[in-house]
């Protein structure tokens, strides 16, 4: 895959094409990746996501059958979304608290009176109670460096400074109220919070995943799936399996069922054999009448762990219109592309 | 062999016009007939600017409204069934970080979204130098809710582009098809295709480039002409 651009010579918006063409399908090759981004960098106009919405779309296009997370992962999930939510919120409120900050720092910094921030609160910045004030100033002091260690680590050291400043300037008497505190106080209060509010958050992350756990439900009733399909009118009547003369096949019954309208079908096996997946898997082929009949369309692998009834939903690879046919294969594990058929199992006739 | 072709069917006429990659506004697009579906995209979920403007439940509601979709994708192109809850959960944090980056102008949210969790799963599935098995229906039947909100098929009905993507698809020859299908829904590479199908590793490389190149331009955005690479090009 290495480019011979040199040697080709040919147009770079043609190359980015190609190259996006690959990267939407399969991971780049090193060298590759670099040649791209150098490429987009001399064509910034170029949007390098359209191809990949392109496969995106594509993608979307093949139908499926809804497929469910399981529990556990939606729980996970759900955690995640909480840290996601509870992180953008504090960085919002970081940065709130930040330019408040400021903004306070600057009005302080302007009155006549102080050259820079905290004091204490209002009417023990006025009393005559040196001690008072000063235990003040210590609860004050620890607060708002609670506050500053959480909004804005950065500042601590200039708004010590200043604390120092007010300190002297408190013991010399009466002054001037300037309710910093009131100010720098609710940084504070929004630091108390944040604490109390993180354990909250955790605590609730804890009760949404414990609850996600044990809302677990029963899998999808396939049978009443399809009995339901059924009874709708709008499914082909089951067709029967008929067993090859592949070993183990001869007493296997059942009955597929396929909804063009749907695009989905339930398959119904009685005594099929139970298959060991780490040797083989059973595979499904479909043959339709929108599709040539040496592309039958994939069904999709199942494995069988169990006698008796067992019923199995269709996973169509392609549009499926009008089936003719349904082959069951034995592949390798993981299933195939294109089946030799040399373990052709059960087959049934469309309608 | 299932999948021979006629070589000198499949290759354009080596017609020379270039055409540089550029995005269609509305109003040209409406011009040129290739109109896109915008508000069969535009009435799903718009979950996503939601987030990005910090609204707390949308993040939940993107949880119960893609999780099948991520999911499927997610089964699909990983090998096992823990390296698809992994992926998930990477996928929903790039989804929720960028949030901010999708324009609801250019495409729907389910293509939106697809387009981030296949970037995710094929950029795992580098780190992890493995191919993905196909999923085994048996454990599709344990251990799941169903989505509370939305149902898959709502979501692709939602996507217009996947409509278009369909049609543009049928217009492809059937062993096109299949190759285009490998590579995307099975997140198979061109040699690995090359190796399933017996078709020489150089047609594959044509058919998947041109398939999506093709594709695209369905989706109504002027890019490079698929029928105007020459076979030089697009297999190199």
């Amino acid at each position: 895959m290495m480019s011979n651009e040199t040697n080709l010579n040919f147009n770079e918006p043609r190359r980015i094409a190609l190259l996006l063409a690959d990267r939407a399908v399969h991971a780049l090759p090193d060298e590759e990746v670099a040649e791209l981004t150098a490429l987009l960098a001399r064509h910034p106009e170029t949007d390098d996501t359209e191809i990949d919405e392109a496969a995106a779309a594509l993608h979307l296009a093949k139908p499926v059958l809804p497929e469910s997370m399981p529990s556990r992962l939606r729980a996970r999930l759900f955690v995640h979304a909480e840290n996601f939510v509870f992180e953008k919120e504090m960085a919002s409120e970081t940065m709130s608290a930040s330019s408040e900050k400021m903004a306070a720092l600057h009005e302080v910094a302007a009155e006549p009176h102080i050259q820079s921030a905290a004091l204490p609160i209002a009417h023990a910045a006025t009393s005559t109670d040196s001690s008072a004030s000063s235990r003040q100033l210590d609860v004050s002091d620890s607060l708002a460096e609670t506050a500053e260690v959480l909004a804005f680590p950065s500042a601590s050291s200039k708004l010590g400074q200043s604390r120092r400043t007010v300190s002297q300037t408190t013991s010399s008497g009466p002054k001037p109220r300037v309710d910093i505190f009131g100010r720098m106080g609710w940084l504070a209060a929004a630091a108390c919070l944040a604490i109390a509010f993180a354990g909250v958050r955790e605590s609730r992350q804890l009760q949404k995943q414990v609850v996600a756990l044990k809302a677990e439900k029963a899998p999808p009733d396939y049978l009443a799936l399809r009995k339901a399909m059924l009874s709708q009118g709008n499914a082909l009547k089951p067709v029967d399996w008929t067993p090859t003369a592949y070993p183990g096949m001869q007493t296997v019954s059942g009955d597929v069922v396929w909804s063009d309208a749907k695009q989905e079908g339930y398959m119904r096996f009685v005594g099929l054999p139970a298959n060991d997946p780490r040797q083989q898997v059973y595979q499904l082929w479909i043959f339709a009448a929108n599709q040539e009949e040496t592309h039958p369309v994939d069904g999709g692998v199942f494995n069988v762990n169990a006698n008796g009834e067992v019923i199995i939903p269709i996973t169509a690879k392609l549009f499926v219109e009008r089936p003719s046919l349904f082959a069951i294969t034995i592949e390798k594990p993981g299933g195939v592309v294109v089946s030799k058929r040399d373990k052709l199992a059960l087959i049934a006739k469309g309608v | 062999m299932a999948y021979a072709v006629a070589t000198n069917q499949l290759f354009g006429g080596g017609a020379t016009r270039v055409a540089v990659t550029r995005r269609l506004d509305e109003r040209e697009r409406m011009t040129e007939g290739n109109i896109k579906p915008k508000s069969a995209g535009q009435t799903a979920a718009n979950i996503l600017p939601r987030i990005a403007a910090g609204e707390r439940t949308a993040v939940q509601e993107c949880i119960d409204t893609y999780g099948g979709l991520v999911w499927s994708l997610a089964r699909k192109l990983s090998p096992t069934s823990s390296e698809a809850e992994d992926a998930v959960q990477e996928i929903f944090i790039d989804l929720w970080k960028s949030a901010a980056r999708y324009d609801g102008a250019r495409s729907s949210e389910t293509t939106w979204v697809a387009m981030i969790a296949r970037r995710r799963l094929i950029d795992r599935r580098r780190a992890a130098q493995r191919a993905p098995v196909l999923s085994e229906i048996s454990d599709v039947m344990l251990e799941t809710i169903p989505d509370p909100v939305r149902r898959y098929d709502q979501l692709i009905e939602a996507s217009g582009e996947a409509a278009l993507a369909a049609k543009a698809m049928q217009q492809l020859k059937p062993t096109q098809q299949v190759v285009l299908q490998m590579a995307v829904y099975q997140g198979m590479t061109h040699p690995e295709i090359a190796q399933a199908t017996g078709i020489p590793l150089g047609t594959v490389k044509t058919f998947v480039r041109r398939g999506l190149i093709h594709i695209r331009r369905a989706l109504g955005v002027r890019t490079v002409d698929a029928a105007s690479f020459t076979e030089e090009e697009v297999q190199a």
